[in-house]
């Protein structure tokens, strides 16, 4: 801890003297009526003569914006937007260095055409300056736009039509990104880790829909500001409370309950934005009690024994030059109440960041600082429960250096460490359990330059040291955009990932509620056998990944957009749990090979396959169109075979469409239609004589009256096709006072489709998911 | 508008598909090869003609299921190539007529799939020794010990682990395996007399030599 504090300050005293030497324009723009910062806003400089344009720069998440190297005279600060009043402010530049900071307060523009046109195009913004292999932008707007499963939108909705990402399942299935499992995904949530994002329902996250002010979705070939994951990153970031004025919003659906407050610290001034605000969020499901009488035809009329609670709160101090502080904190709270299985969760969180804009330095500074933990226990009928506990803290600093045409230099480090413990018992009721206390540096230089209008490059290196290991995993990355025509883009990506975190449950189950979490696993085999067949003797029990991705996006006009990409992940070491053993590890079999007897086991995978991305936006119709082709392959040292997640085809169908006066109706659809998913074959069955009577069973004469099932060729079959098309309509209705009522209806499974959740074994009945589902929504704004 | 993708992008194009095809060939079967050559340590040469049997285990079942057989060439060399599954070990087996059975084991865990896992075994040609024993004046108070002191043992064929104590035998005769053309030696014992003596051996292959006491 405190090389690091050295660390930090050795970086700021560079950062200081290293980054200043010519003129810089910065400030932050925000939205005049809540004070909440304006992203992906384009600020042109302008010469004072002649108004050509000298250089550029977009606003980052906290709407800062920095242009450095500004010549001496007059120029003029240009910010034109569709969606906010035009701004010019003519600056004289009379020293040659210096650092000038604004602040500018957008007023909504009265003749704004259409907000979802804005959301699109802001984004179009970024495609030319940044890489965005693999990266997809969720926006509030498309939250809201996406049917969920039901009336309530949710960010899990928007992330399942994202190409490359599979569904296992309605109810207890997981998300799969790219040939990645969940334990591969990170999920942050203002730079603090969150270990379980989603409910155990499937269909809802711990996330605040209404309180997301972008999501950022890497499905792999991410840059090295990223590290700990091996597949892919999902980041969110939640907006801060209204800075000007008290406002909430309170919201019931058959499914769940949820409340929001929001306000400035500060009674406002002449409407300006304070100089601090909150939010707090609450929501608590309501379907363990609704559903057996609105919903008799689910799980035989036995309903969905699902409940959880979800806390948030945040406060956010501002100054005028554009450095923030926050504290936040949550609690997420989960169980599940089968007849055979419990399962309970919790998890609570507390974090600080803050964005510092020093007044005599060229960088940005962000940090942050949390804690948090997370705890699991699952028990299923005549066993002990196998409990998972982490807890740990996460601290990390950012660096941003702003450079000439749009190109900037990140750099920084990330210090967190963290205990688990696991607990389970095996078939003889044995205690296995299993303590680890780890940490970890992560330090990361990023570099995207822009060369000419052309060339875009990335190359950035993070260097992850796995300290209770005694690892360093040096891990390169490159991402490269060319802009061959303003239509036409090509790019790719690339690089080493590493991570430490394995899942207390195996990869090859289908449904798993159970998401105990584990740091890398030291009872592993002594070498183990890639898909090469090459022997490698064993180091650690990291999981490691090569990611290569080449893509291409096209616009079709302003109004479709086109973005294709093809990928190939190299998973050259993961942990699993080890289901061959068979032995214990002891002396007595000393001559049985370790992958008979090791709790953990590494394998390899690979996973290759290709997205298109299909999008368009005009005059109120929104249309997004996802098809993922996409092959993956597990090797467990004897066979190769396909994961429970390996889905060849998937089709995302996303329309929406506003209408009616001020567009105060619309109506969304989605339909998603995927190729079946393997699963495992029974081959037969056979009466298991258990011997009862020893020696003396008579076994030609004993008619057994217990069947048992023989499996096939592990999932060497597919299940039928999956589809189903899900539909909301919103009413919008706005009063005087600007408080909004809206009301949603939803439908989901329109058309009834039977897609199968599972077969039983010995009856072959068949068990559905989600039948015809109606719902009805209504919320509040104010 | 007319555009042509650079020199360099179409490089770099080529390279990602080349990985992603490489990438996506088919792979993971592993395979086991194992090789190497019996031996005929009688005459020192190679054994040709023998009859090789793989055998699996299949881990926990104590099952031997046959996997691949070979018949021997000039050479004396084997291999064999075999999915690597859950096995606990593999048998090789070696018979050929008149010559001792090799029987071995071979842990799972000791064979390696990305190279050659040499074996090499050898056996030894059969070869007999009769063990005669004439008492020219026999008495029922005549105790006629020996006990063997080289030749072949733990075998299924051989005979006398222990001393071996005979009372008033007039004729005995006995036929043992040996290795072919190494000894076979006994001490033998009148008791109650000074006549003992160590007598030896070498047994011819594939033939039956005499060990004569006469007392």
């Amino acid at each position: 801890m405190k090389n690091c504090i050295f660390l930090s300050l050795c970086i700021l005293f560079i950062t200081q003297f290293t980054f200043s030497q010519d003129v810089i324009i910065r400030g932050t723009i925000i939205e005049k009526s809540n004070g909440e910062a304006i992203l992906n806003q384009k600020v042109k400089l302008l010469r004072g003569t002649d108004s050509s344009v000298i250089a550029g720069a977009y606003t980052d998440e906290n709407g800062f914006f920095s242009i450095p190297k500004v010549p001496r005279g007059k120029v003029i600060i240009k910010i034109e937007s569709e969606q906010y009043s035009n701004t010019v402010y003519p600056v004289d530049i009379i020293d040659a260095k210096g650092i000038l900071n604004f602040k500018f307060e957008m007023k909504k523009s009265s003749n704004m055409k259409n907000l979802e046109e804005f959301t699109v195009n802001s984004g179009e913004k970024q495609k030319k300056n940044e890489v965005l292999t693999g990266t997809f932008k969720l926006d509030p707007k498309m939250l809201s736009t996406i049917p969920n499963t039901t009336a309530e939108s949710d960010l899990i909705g928007a992330i399942s039509v994202v190409p490359g990402v599979v569904t296992t399942g309605d109810q207890g299935g997981q998300l799969y990104v790219r040939g990645g499992t969940p334990i591969q995904n990170k999920t942050i949530l203002d730079g603090m880790t969150i270990y379980n994002p989603f409910h155990s329902i499937g269909f809802f996250s711990i996330f605040e829909t209404e309180l997301i002010k972008n999501v950022d979705v890497y499905t792999g070939g991410f840059d090295a500001q990223y590290g700990g994951r091996i597949s892919s990153i999902m980041d969110v970031s939640y907006r801060d409370g209204d800075r000007v004025k008290f406002g909430g919003k309170v919201s019931t659906s058959p499914f769940l309950a949820k409340l929001i407050v929001e306000g400035p610290l500060q009674r406002s001034k002449d409407g300006k934005p304070g100089s601090g605000s909150y939010v707090f969020s609450a929501k608590h499901s309501l379907l363990d009690n609704t559903s057996k009488t609105l919903y008799p035809r689910i799980n035989g009329g036995d309903g969905l024994p699902f409940t959880f609670t979800d806390l948030y709160g945040k406060i956010t101090f501002n100054s005028n030059g554009g450095s923030k502080f926050s504290v936040f904190g949550f609690h997420n709270r989960d169980s599940v109440n089968f007849n055979v299985a419990d399962l309970d969760w919790t998890a609570s969180g507390l974090g600080i960041n803050f964005v510092l804009v020093p007044s005599s330095s060229a960088v940005l500074i962000k940090g942050h600082v949390n804690g948090s933990n997370y705890q699991t226990s699952f028990t299923e009928a005549n066993s002990q429960p196998r409990t998972s506990k982490i807890g740990g803290f996460d601290m990390g600093f950012d660096f941003t250096y702003f450079l000439p045409n749009e190109s900037e230099i990140n750099y920084g480090f990330n210090l967190n460490g963290f205990n688990t413990e696991f607990k389970t018992f095996n078939e003889l009721q044995r205690k296995i359990e299993l303590i680890n206390f780890t940490t970890e540096i992560g330090t990361y230089v990023n570099w995207r330059k822009k060369i000419g209008d052309k060339w875009v490059i990335q190359p950035s290196l993070r260097i992850q040291v796995y300290s209770s290991l005694g690892t360093i995993s040096p891990e390169p990355r490159i991402g490269m955009k060319y802009n061959a025509t303003n239509k036409w883009r090509l790019k790719l990506s690339g690089g080493r990932f590493s991570q430490n975190f394995t899942s207390a449950s195996s990869d090859k189950d289908i449904v798993n509620l159970f998401n105990g979490l584990l740091s890398a696993p030291t009872n592993v085999q002594e070498n183990f056998i890639n898909e090469f067949q090459q022997v490698k003797k064993t180091k650690n029990g990291l999981q490691y990944a090569w990611h290569a991705i080449l893509g291409t996006e096209y616009d079709l006009g302003k109004r479709i957009s086109i973005n294709l990409e093809g990928y190939y992940k190299y998973f050259s070491q993961l942990s699993n749990i080890n289901q061959n053993k068979l032995y214990d590890d002891v002396a007595q079999f000393s001559d049985i090979d370790d992958v008979f007897k090791k709790d953990f086991i590494l394998e390899t995978g690979q996973t290759y396959g290709g997205d298109l991305l299909l999008k368009y936006n005009h005059k109120g119709l929104f249309i997004w169109s996802g098809y993922s082709y996409s092959v993956s392959t597990r090797w467990d040292g004897f066979i190769t075979y396909f994961p429970v997640f390996d889905r060849r085809h998937n089709l995302n169908f996303v329309a929406s469409y506003a209408f009616g006066k001020n567009k105060s109706w619309e109506i969304n659809g989605r339909w998603n239609l995927g190729s079946g998913l393997p699963f495992t074959p029974t081959a037969g069955y056979y009466q298991n004589e258990n011997f009862q009577n020893g020696v003396t069973t008579d076994y030609v004469t004993n008619n057994s009256t217990t069947v048992t099932t023989l499996l096939g060729e592990f999932n060497s079959e597919r299940m039928p096709y999956y589809h189903r098309m899900d539909v909301t309509v919103k009413k919008r209705i706005k009063f005087k006072n600007q408080s909004e009522l809206e009301i949603v209806g939803s439908i989901t499974n329109v058309y009834n489709r039977r897609n199968i959740f599972y077969v039983n074994r010995v009856t072959n009945e068949e068990i559905y998911q989600f039948p015809i589902l109606p719902s009805f929504g209504v919320s509040y704004n104010f | 508008m007319k555009f042509i993708v650079p020199f360099k992008w179409n490089v770099i194009i080529l390279f990602f598909i080349t990985g992603i095809l490489v990438g996506s060939c088919k792979r993971g079967v592993a395979n086991f090869t194992l090789s190497g050559t019996i031996s005929d340590d009688t005459f020192s040469t190679l054994l040709t003609g023998a009859t090789l049997k793989l055998y699996k285990v299949p881990i926990t079942t104590g099952d031997e299921i046959l996997i691949d057989t070979k018949i021997l060439g000039a050479d004396g060399k084997y291999e064999f190539t075999f999915p690597r599954e859950k096995i606990e070990k593999y048998i090789v087996r070696v018979s050929k007529d008149l010559y001792f059975d090799i029987d071995e084991d071979i842990q799972f865990s000791t064979l390696v799939p990305s190279a050659v896992n040499t074996r090499n075994f050898s056996t030894k040609a059969k070869s007999w020794v009769e063990l005669r024993f004439v008492n020219n004046s026999v008495q029922s108070s005549d105790h006629f010990r020996f006990i063997k002191l080289d030749g072949k043992e733990n075998c299924a064929e051989c005979c006398f682990p222990d001393q071996v104590d005979l009372y008033g035998t007039a004729y005995y005769s006995r036929t043992c395996i040996n290795d072919a053309l190494t000894p076979y030696s006994i001490y033998y014992q009148v008791i109650g007399t000074t006549n003992s003596n160590l007598i030896e051996v070498v047994t011819q292959p594939f033939d039956t030599t005499l060990l004569l006491v006469n007392y």
